[in-house]
């Protein structure tokens, strides 16, 4: 088609956009980097809005006409908007809308042109700011920094590789509006924040987490048109210091130490090269002064306290930072040499200027950037010296930037060289040792997570089996390849060969020998009973579908050829570790239980980066166990530490008690080794490429996001054999003694520096904000609410107790709206400060420690109900006289039993000892209803809901009656995210009472969809998925595209992930 | 009938979520990553089916007719020691009874016919431990105290060579006492390969002969003896009328009686292997008559309220205050211990039919051992012994009774 005929048509499409052809405007955008590649546009679109992008997208998509897009303005340092073939390069800048800025919750939303001035300056009226690049250039743009997983100094805000960003919205090259994340559905935008959501959770929707994708992938997937920015509180108080070192590796230690409590706030180190360009400012004295007089690295520490006791946050902060130094013969100075702390902290926390930073001095600067762990700098930063020195540049002239990410899971490295671009010798000098630099540090282990420059070309290469998967994705996303086409490589339409031989099971006794198989029908029946069958059973019924067999590997490779075995038979996979639940079940006789148990092994441990590799069968106490001797900890489900962790990071759920500290299990996942339903195997991130498993995004988009989203696949989509997982520091006990007997198990003495107590508050509008309150505040370890029923049941040892307790109505008075609390403090001056804040929180929202020591016999119960009928809030004295609290606590009566007490905390807080399976001693029977993951604010609504809906059959005798509100969870990552599961209590034994769980189950996800409260936990696989879809961009659309092209031969039992779509569907 | 007392027990069955903790000791016990595990078959063999949470699902499939009584379920199930640890660690969560159903499994594929046949015991040499020793004769003699040296004393040396120890023991110390002409098996092999009828009959004899004696007090050697009579035995109905201690029970008192000196220094770390049916299942049953009722919608609860058997009312103390007694022995716990031990491997018949299953739980037990720097094992059962010292490859840790010990310090060796 002729450009003036495109021209022309588009023209039409974008009423209230503009249109540029102009020749100098177009040569302008594609300047970047040491080269030019790639045709020039043929026109620049500014679409009005967001209906104008897609007439775009839908014309293109018609046309065959390829797109680029950019958001940022100014030069391209990167060059990500050039393109191979004839494109229309689409312009966002001017879409400068921020709004949805919500301090409460501490989320806004952003279009793509918004830059980090404008950005900061808004927030800052919210008393709120963001974590953000190194000085980065005016035109910037914020969108375009986070979906390029640009690294932030602020590591310890970044819990995940994929933040700050929350839910987008994104189109795909079809046309299609696509919303991520919490805003994917089910409802509006305004729906869902009528609910008490804020779109700020970035998993799902559903099984797959779509925003992962399109992150990282420079254009590829699909175009974003908002997305939702995780903000911080800006500080009430901060300093800033240096700690400044001759050689990389003295301050290493430093580093660890200081990240590992997440101490300070911002933290990167420069070395003097690239900190004297960064002051600078273009200036040659200042930058050879500034330089001259610096050691060889300084790291930039910055500590600050916020709104709740900011100084003395900021004095035990500084002390405990200072206490570290010390250990490592180091020190912090406001200045060294030259080098002021606060005017370079000033200078690295604010944009730069019209021109980056690192070009300001000789006008053009050659920037070569990766990712690794710190400890492994030291030898990447040599290895690239000795490739320079090949050419001519000196270590003086190296610039050196080292940026902790993730909570220093892992680090940013950038290599930086100015050089004059009028200078042809020097760029072709440059171009040649980045082309070989790039080669010598891939095959030193660094990792090109963000592949530019020669790594663009390079890094397809490094892991062949996860490009492959890349491309085929690339496939889903963008089938006709309009976006970025030809970028990094040019996808084959995928022609899947079905083949389904009559094989027999028998030949499964080949690969892992003959006893790790059976049929024998006791053993297969062992395999066909699980919690909650509801999930699959319509009739109440308890018996699931016996599989065809049982096979154990015991190897990766074993697992291979038992997928290779069913691709290509009548027969289907079902993978389980623990197998807790109906959704590790067989959804017909035609599947093959692989059972992993014989997989389980810790594979390893880096305690340094806090890092662990484990197989299937590693559950979370036997991981744990290990670590804590360390000082580290690792998320754990509720269901209990005797769940497997690989099926909770990589293929299930993820919420735990300890999620205020240590997140949710789909964000803990570091890299995964995948064996795919065709029998291949990819191994994700940097694992894959031989890196070392601390990354699992890239190269480009992550296929992580693939794995799973906000629930996994629960083995619809091949095997897990191995994965990665992110550990926590851990400030409490490294090993304890252990008093009592079964099942009262008691610590000999309550560790130091921690405080385990039940936190009953007067309403639960003062819950809330209390959960918000302890969040800022960084306080808790552990957090779970435990209603009214799960206080009574938790300090009760048998139902007939239970009864006398419930029957004496104390709980109903004082217990609805419990939040149990656990506070490990890494240092006496630490532990000081949280519960001071503790305290100053209780005040403000009436919370009162509930007294441990108070003898909660039944006899005791029954006289006490009969005692406090008449009072309206037994509380209230304690609420008044907060001084009261302490002096109950430590009287020196009931002391056997305030340790039994807290006893049981730890083992539910930190051991998750008594989790899920202490719900089964009432009826035997739980299940759970909605349990969407945002804000805390929307777990209560959840909550509310499910408390009134269950009335009906509560009265009917039908159900456990609770109360109904049994909302339980808590806070997540410091009260930035949150949920309540709505737990029903049912009868498994009696038919009805499982179908009425089952029916309240689907009940919420109806509720979900019509009160716009989420995608429920409970919601997920073929059925489930039909239901929700059409509610949330018809996600399960896109999850059975993805299950055609990479299980064509329905290797996978679908059941409980996606079907695969119908021939005609296919496209 | 089996099947019948298989039915009472459906209830039990349904109670299980499958939540495998049937198959870790109680969590907030673990000390160390290798030493997680409760349940020896599962150890080895890993299906799901052969834990305590399996045997309940196949059960329930049994009773359902989904499955049959086969050879395939029979080999299951008696690979099973009957240990009872994933009674304990369900009962950290509910009040379920997983070893009531697996005993009455075991019985009703007995019933049927499909039990493998345990191996004979060699007991074509007979030994009289008693030689020299001069003892007492029950009931022909009168004394309150009677030595149960168990079956094993007739025909294995180091048993006999306990039982002597343990008579020197009580002579030294002036205790009147004495043992049965003809002392009866405690039946514990029928026991737990489900040999109900049979066990039952054994058990009427032995508590007949043993009230004969007009003894007050039983002293039994083995642990596993403890058990039977202290538990088992009563469970059925038949319950000797004197008072049943076991042999550290009736050591400790005379030590702290001071009849009993211990002088002889014994350098040694030693740690102590809880014996399974000296420790959790040596309980009193705890008869309970009444009805199981509903409120709050389908919570159920009992009037009155059913006693729980939770394990650890088993003889536990006894051993490790008498270990702690004896001059320049270190006694240091292994991880797994008490109500929530490891089983040797030795019980169940398990060693006749599975003795891979018998192997890999002795050796873990003593790789357990040596990993908290033992230098002795002591325990205080015969079939334990056995079990932990037979598959060790050039006797790598001594397994020693704890009256042997006790002899030894006492000086009398």
């Amino acid at each position: 088609m002729a450009h003036t005929d495109i021209i022309t048509c588009l023209k039409e499409l974008i009423p209230t956009g503009t249109l540029i052809t102009d020749l100098d405007k177009l040569n302008l955008s594609t300047k970047y980097g040491t080269s030019q590649h790639g045709h020039l546009p043929i026109c620049i679109l500014h679409p009005g809005n967001a209906d104008e992008l897609a007439s775009i997208i839908q014309y293109a998509s018609q046309s065959n006409v390829c797109l680029t897009v950019t958001s940022s303005t100014g030069s391209h340092r990167k060059g990500g908007i050039t393109n191979q073939d004839e494109h229309i390069l689409i312009d966002l800048s001017q879409w400068k809308k921020i709004d949805l800025i919500d301090r409460r919750n501490r989320v806004c939303r952003i279009e793509p042109g918004i830059t980090y001035a404008e950005l900061t300056d808004t927030l800052s009226a919210h008393g709120m700011t963001i974590p953000m690049p190194l000085s980065p250039r005016n035109g910037k743009s914020v969108l375009a920094a986070m979906m390029d997983r640009e690294p932030t100094t602020w590591a310890n805000k970044q819990w995940d590789s994929s933040d700050p960003v929350g839910s987008t919205e994104f189109f795909f090259s079809s046309g299609e509006r696509f919303r991520t994340g919490a805003a994917g559905g089910p409802g509006t935008i305004e729906q869902q924040r009528l609910s008490g959501g804020a779109q700020k959770h970035s998993a799902g929707p559903s099984q797959t987490d779509f925003h992962r994708v399109v992150q990282g992938s420079q254009g590829t997937m699909g175009i974003v048109t908002w997305i939702t920015l995780r903000t911080e509180i800006m500080p009430t108080v901060q300093e800033t210091f240096l700690v400044g070192t001759g050689k990389l590796d003295d301050l290493l230690d430093y580093i660890y130490t200081v990240q590992r409590r997440l101490l300070g706030e911002h933290f990167f180190v420069l070395n003097r090269t690239a900190a004297a360009l960064l002051i600078s400012g273009g200036d040659v004295q200042t930058f050879e002064d500034l330089r001259n007089s610096l050691l060889g690295f300084v790291g930039v520490q910055n500590i600050a306290g916020f709104e709740r006791l900011p100084r003395e946050r900021l004095a035990y902060h500084k002390q405990d930072i200072e206490r570290i130094a010390h250990q490592s013969n180091l020190q912090l100075e406001p200045q060294i040499g030259r080098l002021d702390a606060a005017e370079l902290f000033n200078k690295a926390t604010h944009p730069c200027g019209e021109t980056d930073w690192r070009d300001a001095l000789l006008g053009g600067c050659l920037s070569i950037f990766f990712q690794s762990t710190l400890d492994r700098m030291p030898a990447l930063l040599k290895a690239f010296t000795e490739t320079a020195a090949g050419f001519g540049i000196v270590e003086s002239e190296i610039g050196v930037y080292i940026q902790p990410m993730v909570q220093n899971h892992v680090g940013h490295m950038e290599l930086m060289i100015p050089y004059n671009p009028r200078s042809l010798e020097q760029v072709d000098r440059l171009r040649q040792l980045e082309r070989q630099a790039t080669i010598h540090l891939m095959d030193s282990g660094a990792f090109f997570s963000r592949p530019y420059g020669s790594a663009a070309e390079l890094v397809w290469t490094q892991n062949p089996s996860n490009t492959q998967l890349v491309k085929i994705i690339k496939g889903i996303f963008d089938p006709h390849q309009l976006l970025q086409r030809s970028k990094w490589f040019v996808v084959e339409k995928q022609h899947p060969v079905l083949t389904h031989e009559g094989r027999d099971i028998s030949e499964l006794e080949n690969i892992v020998g003959r006893q790790w198989v059976s049929t024998a029908p006791c053993v297969l029946d062992t395999y066909a009973y699980y919690m909650n069958p509801e999930t699959m059973n319509k009739d109440g019924s308890q018996w699931l579908p016996r599989p065809a067999a049982v096979v154990l590997p015991q190897s990766t490779t074993e697992v291979q050829e038992i997928m290779r075995f069913c691709s290509n038979s009548q027969y289907m996979a079902k993978p389980l570790s623990t197998g807790f639940h109906t959704a590790a079940a067989a959804s017909n006789k035609n599947v093959i239980i692989l059972d992993l148990k014989r997989m389980n092994r810790i594979i390893d441990i880096d305690f340094k980066n806090q890092i662990a590799v484990v197989e299937p069968y590693v559950r979370a106490i036997d991981l744990q166990t290990e670590i804590v001797k360390h000082g580290l900890n690792c998320h754990i489900v509720s269901s209990g530490a005797n769940h497997s962790l690989l099926a909770s990071h990589a293929a299930a759920w993820g919420y735990g008690v300890t999620g205020t500290a240590t997140s949710f299990s789909g964000r803990n996942l570091l890299g995964v080794e995948w064996v795919l339903p065709s029998g291949e195997v990819v191994t994700l991130g940097s694992a894959g490429a031989g890196c070392g498993w601390f990354s699992p995004d890239g190269p480009g988009p992550s296929m992580r996001g693939i794995v799973r989203g906000f629930q996994g696949t629960f083995g619809g989509l091949g095997v897990f054999t191995r994965c990665a997982i992110k550990l926590y520091k851990w400030d409490g006990p490294r090993e304890w003694e252990l008093a009592g007997q079964s099942p009262k198990y008691v610590l000999k003495k309550i560790p130091p520096r921690s405080a385990l107590n039940a936190i009953a508050f007067p309403s639960r509008s003062a819950e809330k904000d209390a959960g918000y309150k302890m969040g800022e505040a960084e306080l808790n370890h552990g957090e779970f609410r435990t209603p009214m029923f799960f206080a009574a049941l938790g300090l009760t040892e048998s139902n007939e107790e239970l009864k006398i307790a419930l029957e004496s109505g104390i709980f109903q008075k004082i217990g609805q709206d419990i939040i149990s609390t656990a506070i490990f403090a890494g240092s006496d001056e630490e532990f000081t400060w949280k519960m001071k804040a503790l305290k100053e929180i209780l005040r403000e929202t009436g919370g009162v420690i509930i007294p441990m020591n108070l003898p909660m016999r039944p006899a005791v119960l029954k006289l006490a109900g009969r005692l406090i009928k008449n009072i309206r809030d037994p509380l209230a004295l304690l609420r008044r006289f907060p001084v009261l609290q302490d002096l109950i606590q430590h009287l020196p009566v009931y002391n056997k039993l305030k340790l039994e007490k807290q006893s049981t905390l730890f083992w539910l807080l930190f051991r998750n000892a008594n989790n899920t399976q202490a719900a089964f001693r009432p009826s035997q029977g739980m299940a759970t209803m909605l349990g969407a993951f945002d804000t805390w604010d929307l777990a209560h609504t959840q909550a509310e809901y499910v408390a009134r809906i269950k009335q009906p059959y509560i009265k009917q005798g039908l159900i456990l009656d609770d109360g109904g509100d049994l909302g339980s969870g808590g806070a997540f990552e410091n009260g930035h995210l949150g949920y309540l599961e709505g737990i029903i209590l049912y009868d498994p034994g009696n038919p009805q009472s499982s179908m009425v769980a089952r029916e309240l189950v689907q009940i919420g996800v109806n509720a979900a969809i019509d009160h716009a409260m989420g995608v429920p936990i409970a919601a997920f696989g073929v059925e489930a998925n039909r239901v929700l879809g059409p509610a949330c961009g018809n996600y399960h659309i896109w999850l059975a595209r993805i299950k055609s092209a990479l299980d064509p031969d329905m290797a996978s039992d679908p059941f409980f992930y996606a079907e695969s779509l119908d021939e005609g569907d296919r496209s | 009938m089996s099947l019948e007392r298989l039915e009472t027990l459906r209830h039990e069955m349904k109670k299980c979520v499958r939540c495998s903790l049937c198959k870790l000791v109680p969590m907030p016990t673990i000390q160390q990553t290798r030493f997680t595990s409760a349940c020896p078959p599962v150890d080895e063999y890993h299906f799901h089916a052969y834990s305590g949470g399996g045997m309940q699902v196949m059960a329930l499939a049994l009773l359902d007719g989904r499955i049959t009584v086969d050879r395939d379920l029979a080999r299951i199930v008696s690979a099973c020691t009957t240990c009872g640890l994933c009674d304990v660690s369900c009962k950290f969560i509910m009040p379920a009874e997983r070893q009531d159903v697996i005993i009455a499994l075991k019985e009703h594929i007995m019933d049927l016919g499909f039990a493998p046949a345990p191996k004979m015991e060699n007991k074509s040499t007979q030994m009289t431990w008693t030689d020299g020793l001069k003892l007492k004769t029950l009931p022909e003699s009168k004394s309150n105290v009677l030595l149960f040296a168990g079956g094993g004393a007739n025909y294995d040396s180091l048993h006999a060579a306990s039982a002597r120890k343990l008579a020197q023991l009580l002579q030294y110390s002036c205790v009147d006492f004495g043992i049965l002409t003809d002392e009866p098996e405690s039946g514990i092999e029928l026991f737990w390969t489900g040999q109900h009828e049979f066990f039952e009959s054994q058990a009427r004899l032995a508590v007949d002969q043993l009230d004969n004696s007009n003894a007050k007090i039983i002293v039994t050697l083995c642990g596993e003896d403890l058990g039977m009579l202290r538990s088992k035995y009563p469970r059925i109905g038949h319950t000797p009328k004197a008072k049943v201690v076991h042999a550290s029970e009736f050591l400790l008192q005379l030590i702290q009686k001071r009849k009993l000196h211990l002088v002889h220094a014994i350098p040694e770390c030693v740690t102590y292997h809880d014996p399974c049916y000296l420790g959790r299942q040596s309980e009193p049953p705890q008869f309970w008559q009444g009805e199981e009722r509903q409120t709050h919608g389908v919570m159920r609860y009992f009037v009155p309220p059913k006693p729980i058997n939770y394990g650890v009312n088993g003889v536990f103390d006894a051993p490790r205050q008498i270990l702690r007694t004896i001059p320049g022995l270190r006694f240091i716990e292994m991880y797994r211990i008490r109500e929530y031990a490891y089983c040797c491997g030795g019980g169940g018949g398990v060693p006749d039919v599975h003795p891979n299953v018998a192997r890999s739980a002795a050796t873990q037990r003593v790789d357990e051992a040596c990993d908290v720097g033992a230098t002795i094992l002591v325990t205080a059962c015969q079939h334990c012994r056995q079990n932990l010292m037979r598959w060790q490859d050039g006797n790598t840790l001594p397994v020693v009774d704890l009256v042997d010990l006790v002899y030894d310090a006492a000086g009398l060796r």
